[in-house]
Order: C-alpha cells, then sequence, then structure tokens
C-alpha cells in the first residue's frame, strides 16, 4: 500500500540515470524493492486558489455545454494524449504527465469561510471546535526538520482556518510575506541597527532572570509556549540557513522570470526553496479570496489568474523534478470549491462545491491521470466522488502520519486527524 | 444602512440611507423593518432608525442584551466568559454558572447599563482580587474562576503600557501623535497594533485573535515599534539619566517598579550595573545599559501578561 521509495534512492538512481546505466523501467523496479519510506522526507506545497477557481475554465473544460454554460476558453491537448485543460494552461499542459487532475472533488459547503475550513482541515467546521488545519497537524506530529519552521504560510495566512484551531498556537504556521515586493525580507528577522548578538545575548540573560519569576505563577502553559515562539524566533534570527532560505534574490534572474514576476510566481519560487530547506508544509496563496470572480470571470482568469497560475504551477513542477525533488514534495492546486456552470448576468460564475477540481502532483504519485469525472456542465460528479476527507486521510498516510489518530478537542470530544476518511488507493501509486 | 467604497484601499464609507426597508432581489419586493419580535413600525423621515433599534436592544424587557454585554466584559478582565465562546449563548452551551450571570446581568439593568459600574463591581470582587499563584486545590481549575487566569494584554493596552513607561510618543497614522491606541474607534493602524490581534476595519469583533505566536515575538525582540520605544529621546529614561542625585541601583528599581511592580533583586542589578561597568561606564554605556532593561522589561511574561 505505501509504496514511495526512499528519496536517497531516488537520487543516487537519478544521478547514475545521467550516465545511462539506468532506465525509468529500472526505477520502477527499484521502487518496487525499496525499504521502508522515509516517511518524513515528504513535503507538502499547497497552492490554495482562495475564492474558488472554476472548474470548467481550468481543469475540466467542457466545450460542447450549451452557451449558458460553455467557457470562452477552449480546451488544447496535454502531453498526455486524452487528457485536454484550458488553452490558458498552455505550460501546465506540458507537465501533464507529472500530476493527477481529481475531477470529482465535492462537498456542500457554500460559504468561503466554511469551505476553507474544510479544505484546509479535512473536517466541516463546527460552531464549538476549532479542527487544526494540516500543516498545524504536520508541525505538531512531524515538528521542525530543521532551523525553519515545519510550515509557512505565503504571504500570510489567509484566515483562522489555515492555523492551529484547538492545538497550540505554537503550531500556527510562519507567515514569510510576500516575496515578489521589492528588497523582500521577512519581518523582523535581523536585528535592529546598532544592536549586535552579543548585546542582543546580554539582554536575554536578564530576561530569563525576570521570566523565572513568573514561572512559578504560571499552569495554563502560557511560559511553555511563550517560551517556544522565543525560541522559534532566535533560531531563525540565529540561522544562516534561514536566513539564506529567504534570499529569494539569490535565484538566477532567468529562474525568478520563469515563476512570473507576481506575488504567486514568487511565492511558489520561495516555497521551493523553503522546502529545500527543510520546511514540511507550504501554503502559497495570493490573499483571501481573489478567484472569487462573480462578475467578468473570462478576461479576469485569461489575463490575470490563468497566465500567473500557468507559469508558476508549471514552473514549480518542472523545477522540483529537475532538482530530484518532485519525489519528495507533493503539490496540491485547489481552492475550497467550484463554480456555477451557469453564467451569471455579470458574465461571471458563483459559488459550487457539488463538484470541483484539484491538481495534485509528486510525492511519489504517478502523474498523467484524471480521476472521476462531472457531468455535461461540469456541475455534478458522475463518477468516483471524493470527499475532502479522504484527500486529508490519505494525505496524512503518504506524510507518515496515522490519519486514524485521536485528538482531544476543545470540548473533551475525540476527534479523528483523518475524519474518518478513505484511503485514495489511486495517490497511492 | 448603505456602503460605499473609497479610494483608500480596505477601507469603506458607511452611510445612513434615508428609509430602513430592503428590496428582496429575486421577488423585486419591499419589506419594511420589522423587530424580532413584534410588529413592524412605519418610521418617520426624521428619525434616525438605529436610534429606535437601539432602544428595543436595550430595553430592560429584553433578557439577551445584558447577558451578552456583561459576560464580555466579565471576560475581559476575568480571561474567561460565564459562557463561552462568547456569542454561543445556545441552550446547548449553558453559562458556567447562571446564577452569576443573571445577577450581573441584572444588576448592569437597574444601575442604568452603566459599563463603569459593572466594570468597577468585577475589579472589586474577591474573584478578580484573587492571586494567579496556583495552589493545590485549585490548579486544574480553568472554570470557576478559584485563582485569577493569567491573559495577554490587549495590543492596545501593550503598546499603550510602554508608552506610559518610557515617556516616548507612539504615533499612529491618522491620528494625533500620542493618541493611546485603545481610544482608536476601529482598525488597525500599525504593523504592532495588527499582529498583536487588532482587528483590520469592517472585521467582526468576535473573530478577534488575542493569542500570542513567532511574529509578535519577532516584532518584540528586533522589530522597530520596540526599537522607537527604548530609544526615543527625550522620554522618562533620559530625564532620570540626567538627574544626578539617581543611582543606577535607583533607575534600575524605578523601572521595574513602574512596570514589574516589584523591585528588582540583587542579581538582576548586579547584572544592569555591570553591563554598565563592561560598556565603559560612560554616559553611552549607561544609557544602552537602561535600553537593555526596557527591553527586557517589555519581551518579558510578567509585562506582557496580567496575572
Amino acid at each position: 500500500m505505501y509504496n514511495d521509495f526512499d528519496r536517497r534512492a531516488f537520487l543516487k538512481v537519478g544521478s547514475l540515470s545521467l550516465f545511462g546505466f539506468i532506465g525509468y523501467g529500472d526505477v520502477l523496479r527499484l521502487r518496487a524493492q525499496s525499504p521502508a519510506p522515509a516517511k518524513r522526507d515528504i513535503a507538502v506545497i499547497h497552492l490554495l486558489l482562495s475564492g474558488g477557481i472554476s472548474q470548467m475554465d481550468s481543469w475540466d473544460p467542457k466545450p460542447d455545454a450549451d452557451s449558458k454554460y460553455r467557457s470562452q476558453f477552449k480546451p488544447i491537448e496535454t502531453n498526455v494524449s486524452g487528457i485536454r485543460i484550458s488553452e490558458h494552461l498552455p505550460m501546465t499542459a506540458t507537465q501533464a504527465d507529472k500530476f493527477v487532475i481529481i475531477r470529482s472533488m465535492t462537498h456542500k459547503l457554500v460559504s468561503h469561510e466554511s469551505a476553507l475550513a474544510l479544505i484546509c482541515s479535512g473536517h466541516e467546521p463546527l460552531g464549538t471546535i476549532q479542527f487544526p488545519a494540516m500543516q498545524a497537524v504536520v508541525s505538531k506530529e512531524l515538528g521542525p526538520r530543521t532551523d525553519l519552521p515545519p510550515a509557512v504560510s505565503i504571504p500570510s495566512v489567509t484566515g483562522s482556518w489555515e492555523k492551529s484551531g484547538f492545538l497550540s498556537t505554537k503550531y500556527n504556521p510562519f507567515n514569510a510575506g510576500n516575496p515578489n515586493a521589492d528588497g523582500y525580507k521577512v519581518r523582523d528577522l535581523d536585528l535592529p541597527m546598532g544592536v549586535d548578538w552579543s548585546r542582543m545575548d546580554r539582554r536575554r540573560s536578564l530576561l530569563a532572570l525576570v521570566d523565572d519569576e513568573f514561572r512559578r505563577l504560571d499552569t495554563s502553559g502560557i511560559s511553555e509556549s511563550m517560551d517556544s515562539y522565543y525560541q522559534t524566533a532566535f533560531t531563525l534570527m540565529h540561522s544562516a540557513q534561514a536566513k539564506k532560505a529567504f534570499q529569494i534574490e539569490n535565484e538566477p534572474e532567468n529562474v525568478r522570470d520563469r515563476y512570473g514576476r507576481t506575488s504567486l510566481g514568487q511565492g511558489v519560487l520561495l516555497a521551493r526553496r523553503l522546502v529545500e530547506s527543510g520546511v514540511r508544509f507550504v501554503t502559497v496563496s495570493r490573499g483571501f479570496n481573489v478567484y472569487d470572480h462573480h462578475k467578468n470571470i473570462f478576461p479576469l482568469l485569461q489575463n490575470t489568474f490563468l497566465p500567473e497560475l500557468d507559469r508558476a504551477y508549471s514552473a514549480l513542477l518542472e523545477d522540483l523534478h529537475q532538482r530530484g525533488m518532485l519525489e519528495s514534495t507533493i503539490v496540491i492546486v485547489t481552492g475550497e470549491f467550484g463554480r456555477t456552470p451557469e453564467i451569471n448576468a455579470g458574465g461571471g460564475r458563483d459559488h459550487w462545491p457539488s463538484a470541483f477540481s484539484l491538481a495534485m502532483a509528486g510525492g511519489g504519485i504517478t502523474g498523467g491521470r484524471v480521476y472521476g469525472s462531472t457531468d455535461d456542465k461540469g456541475g455534478f460528479v458522475k463518477d468516483n466522488p471524493v470527499q475532502v476527507a479522504d484527500l486529508a486521510a490519505t494525505l496524512y498516510r503518504k506524510l507518515g502520519i496515522d490519519p486514524e489518530k485521536e485528538y482531544i478537542s476543545n470540548i473533551g470530544r475525540p476527534v479523528k486527524i483523518g475524519n474518518n476518511g478513505k484511503l485514495l488507493e489511486f495517490l497511492m501509486v | 444602512m448603505g456602503v460605499k467604497d473609497t479610494y483608500q484601499h480596505d477601507e469603506s464609507e458607511i452611510t445612513l440611507k434615508p428609509a430602513g426597508e430592503v428590496i428582496i432581489p429575486k421577488i423585486k419586493k419591499r419589506v419594511d423593518p420589522k423587530y424580532l419580535d413584534g410588529p413592524g413600525e412605519k418610521e418617520q423621515l426624521d428619525e434616525d432608525v438605529r436610534e429606535k433599534l437601539a432602544r428595543w436592544i436595550t430595553a430592560p424587557e429584553n433578557p439577551w442584551f445584558a447577558r451578552a454585554i456583561v459576560n464580555r466584559v466579565f471576560k475581559h478582565y476575568m480571561g474567561r466568559g460565564i459562557v463561552e465562546p462568547l456569542d454561543d449563548f445556545r441552550v446547548t452551551n449553558p453559562p458556567t454558572d447562571e446564577a452569576l450571570l443573571a445577577a450581573l446581568a441584572k444588576d448592569f439593568v437597574t444601575h442604568g447599563y452603566h459599563l463603569k459600574h459593572t466594570i468597577r463591581m468585577i475589579l472589586n470582587s474577591r474573584a478578580y482580587q484573587l492571586s494567579s499563584v496556583p495552589n493545590e486545590t485549585n490548579r486544574a481549575d480553568t472554570l470557576n474562576y478559584s485563582r485569577y487566569y493569567v491573559r495577554r494584554l490587549l495590543a492596545e493596552e501593550l503598546i499603550d503600557s510602554m508608552a506610559v513607561v518610557t515617556g516616548v510618543t507612539e504615533s499612529f497614522p491618522g491620528y494625533m501623535p500620542g493618541t493611546r491606541a485603545m481610544t482608536i474607534p476601529e482598525g488597525a493602524p500599525t504593523y504592532f497594533l495588527q499582529t498583536f490581534g487588532r482587528l483590520k476595519a469592517r472585521e467582526v469583533i468576535c473573530e478577534r485573535d488575542n493569542s500570542s505566536d513567532v511574529a509578535q515575538a519577532m516584532h518584540l525582540i528586533s522589530g522597530q515599534t520596540i526599537q522607537n520605544q527604548i530609544t526615543g529621546k527625550d522620554g522618562t529614561l533620559d530625564h532620570w539619566l540626567a538627574d544626578k542625585s539617581l543611582t543606577d541601583e535607583e533607575i534600575t528599581r524605578r523601572l521595574f517598579m513602574a512596570t514589574l511592580v516589584h523591585p528588582p533583586t540583587d542579581r538582576e542589578v548586579a547584572q544592569v550595573t555591570a553591563a554598565i561597568q563592561s560598556g565603559g561606564g560612560n554616559a553611552t554605556a549607561r544609557r544602552q545599559a537602561f535600553e537593555d532593561v526596557l527591553w527586557t522589561i517589555f519581551n518579558s511574561k510578567a509585562f506582557i501578561f496580567n496575572h
């Protein structure tokens, strides 16, 4: 069932194949023989298309639908015969052998906030329980791998759904800021002018004396979590590795251009750098609700949203593949729901959770496939429906986290982190 | 109410429409305003409908308003609401102490809805004044206020407290220099306020998250806000340093008393004076050493948390 293979083994294989000694068939054979998976080595990059991108105009074209529903965009062929996507994803089309398109994602939540909570946690939100986002669970279960925090959101979390819920806030993702900004720097990462480390160390030793007194009062765990924030902060500030990881300006100009000089493009590039330096879960968004195209959807998608996504996503897959990182990095592209097949009076499409698409690549998943399908308008799932909980449970399994594990929630009720989701076998191969 | 977007990012102008009716878009039908529990009222054009609504909400017959407000005030000072979460008053989420909530609500109504009265009563209560140091019998309690529950100062409280201590003016864009953050009606005009949980304009109050995180720690450690506060000229520190009658020990003691409300320990004083000496004992070394004391205090849990 679990047959991802060791990253190091892959790198070895990769370098051998450079000299032509070994072909892809051999890789597959080696994969079958490879020992227990290096569970902790898989990272996740989630391109969170907050607002809900239209499935008909991106991953699930319906060129034969009635004009009331039909996209203005034509489908194009990809590098995998039979798989067709929107004409405004041409670079992505050349990478189709690397990803699976799930066209049968489905749920019932029509508000952004609830649906985002579901997509990020695998649980439908409740009034009483604040479920932790997957990135927070990953932080808790796997911890940091290097000086960098285990979970990072670029530019910042889009809302509470990316946070730790009923878990300690120390599992909240770290906000990296917008790497497309001129002179990008992580805020407050450097010491202020006129303060060097020897002075900061003096301050810290005095702080340790003063804080000592307070620890005695505290039974709520505040001291412990505050200490962990200060620990994380000082580790980051001290770390040459962390500083280097955030220095996106060290990327060659042509690489930066290839990803696109947009906040999404540079965000995705920064995500690659962070994963390379040991971050486990990176969420890249373009801000809250920007794909909520109730009006003028076609010009918006055609002029801005699809081209920048196309550039950023295809660059990432290409780059991860070339660096031998794709096998150990899962890349997910999805919003919180899809959009109505019917085009509204304002030339837009409205919220639609009954069917939407999700693209997933890497982490040992065989690309070049489509899973599930929708009816002739793209509005309802025809076969192989996939619930978000199934996706969450499968993702946890791939990361080496037991989806059956129970947390005690804020109201004392035990909650399975994988929300009883079914294992999606097609993502395990 | 009408909402008009303005040219400024993230800001809208809220205006009062002359009439309170709504049109149901699908059937184009006009609906007059109506109370939740009673008949519709014909509005007079010269009256602000919000005033009518306010009267209805605060009518002594309305059992919900007083309970909701006193619960919020109670949580603000006690760290936990009698009903928690604050906005979940459904029967499935009963108060931890119905008698207490009912008594507070009744008292609030009979005293003419004066928040100050309720606040004064809470602050004078034995429960509020209990020590936060846990003992064997109340260590596990997180519901019954058997000890004071430690809580982080709000964004506004933190920055205002710092400015009071340092005597260095803090500025908020769009407001007069020296404005207290606590008096800013809405929005989070600085990064400090934002990152410590103040909401942006038009965000819903129950979304406010006053927990701590790494970004806050980093901003307290090396952010410009604290740096300005501790290095700012002509504040309390400069006055004390210029006062020849004050020894280094005395200045240290004053800084501790003004912030942590207890004198420094001998070890703490020793560390401060050692830092001054190792810096050469001159004016710069003195100032830097006391800047370091201020930094330490502003980063200390005893300062950041109400306890």
